[in-house]
């Protein structure tokens, strides 16, 4: 295979790989904004301690 | 990682979740820094909950649910929980500090695994002078910082600063019916990691001494209960490897054997500040 189209069908696994990563529900640090979003919308939070995707 | 299940997906569309990190909400204290947990707010922004994440998932999932189905449960189970902290700090205050407020607002923080100990006990201290009993209300957040500092994970600073809070309350109070029982507590969490509990009762007492004498007595009989009963721990060990031995030997002061046990040991995270302290200590005695 040559480089150029080697490179294209590289291009187009991660284009579809990034496209079916999935959105994960929950958000991941900045914990007072979070806070306050949620303050200022009038719904209750939840926030996990020490729960990060390194070490979680 | 906490995978993105779908029970955790539709939990999210009705209570929006945030994994932290080391970042603590609610103005909340370090304590118990290891481990992982859940705080709840209620939709005005007050923290209404801290549970144990590791306690309350194994929980469920001993009673048969799967992990993603325990998570929502737990939140579930801690969302039903209506009253806040700030209802009881409130309550606290409005009430003027007496007995039944200070009850409901410690069996709010047992409640909350006593997680926001901290923060009451500064919001306390910063209203002491405005409550019906002023020495009351410092007695109650003195024994806040007490249970906070005792369970919480090894931390001089803390430590360090609870030794100032008892002896600052019982300067303030030496006839105070609770003397006794701060003075052990001063020994049991405060001077746990001391270098030389001796020399710096010897110390104390001195300056106790001229008004408060009684207290000095008080003070230096405990301490020497406390060393005979190490010196007794000392003698029943079978070899210097345990992990508490350098700190036995420094309580009593010993320098030379402490600087050899510090000298031989690994000294890992929360020891690193209290091990400098004891060799400073330990060195500026061999002087």
């Amino acid at each position: 295979m040559k480089p150029a189209m080697l490179a294209s069908a590289l291009l187009l696994f991660a284009a579809a790989a990034l496209a079916q990563e999935p959105t994960l529900p929950y958000a991941i640090g900045g914990v007072e904004d979070f806070l306050n979003t949620n303050k200022a919308n009038g719904t209750p939070s939840v926030v996990l301690y020490n729960f990060n995707l390194e070490s979680g | 990682m906490l995978l993105p299940s779908k029970a955790l997906k539709k939990l999210n569309q009705t209570v929006p979740i945030c994994l932290s990190g080391n970042e603590l909400p609610g103005n909340c204290d370090l304590r118990y820094g290891q481990f992982y947990y859940l705080f709840v707010f209620n939709d005005a922004g007050e923290l209404t909950t801290v549970a144990n994440m590791s306690n309350g998932l194994t929980n469920r999932v001993n009673e048969g649910m799967t992990l993603p189905k325990a998570f929502v449960d737990m939140v579930h189970d801690a969302l039903k929980i209506k009253t806040s902290l700030d209802d009881h700090e409130q309550a606290y205050i409005d009430a003027g500090g007496t007995e039944a407020s200070h009850q409901a607002l410690l069996g709010k923080l047992i409640e909350m695994e006593r997680i926001g100990s901290m923060r009451v006990v500064k919001l306390l201290r910063g209203h002491a002078d405005q409550m019906k009993s002023p020495t009351n209300t410092r007695l109650h957040a003195l024994s806040f910082e007490i249970e906070a500092v005792r369970r919480q994970v090894i931390n001089k600073t803390a430590v360090d600063a609870l030794a100032s809070s008892i002896e600052s309350f019982l300067v303030n109070n030496p006839s105070h019916p609770k003397a006794k029982q701060l003075i052990d507590d001063y020994f049991d969490v405060a001077l746990r990691y001391s270098f030389d509990l001796d020399a710096r009762c010897q110390s104390l007492a001195k300056q106790w001494q001229p008004s408060d004498p009684e207290l000095a007595e008080q003070l230096l009989a405990k301490c020497k209960r406390q060393l005979t009963a190490i010196r007794k721990q000392i003698a029943s060990l079978k070899d210097d490897k345990g992990y508490d031995t350098p700190r036995l030997y420094a309580q009593i002061g010993s320098a030379q054997k402490t600087i050899q046990l510090l000298d031989k040991g690994t000294t890992l995270g929360v020891f690193r500040p209290i091990h400098r302290a004891w060799r400073i200590s330990a060195e500026k005695k061999l002087q």
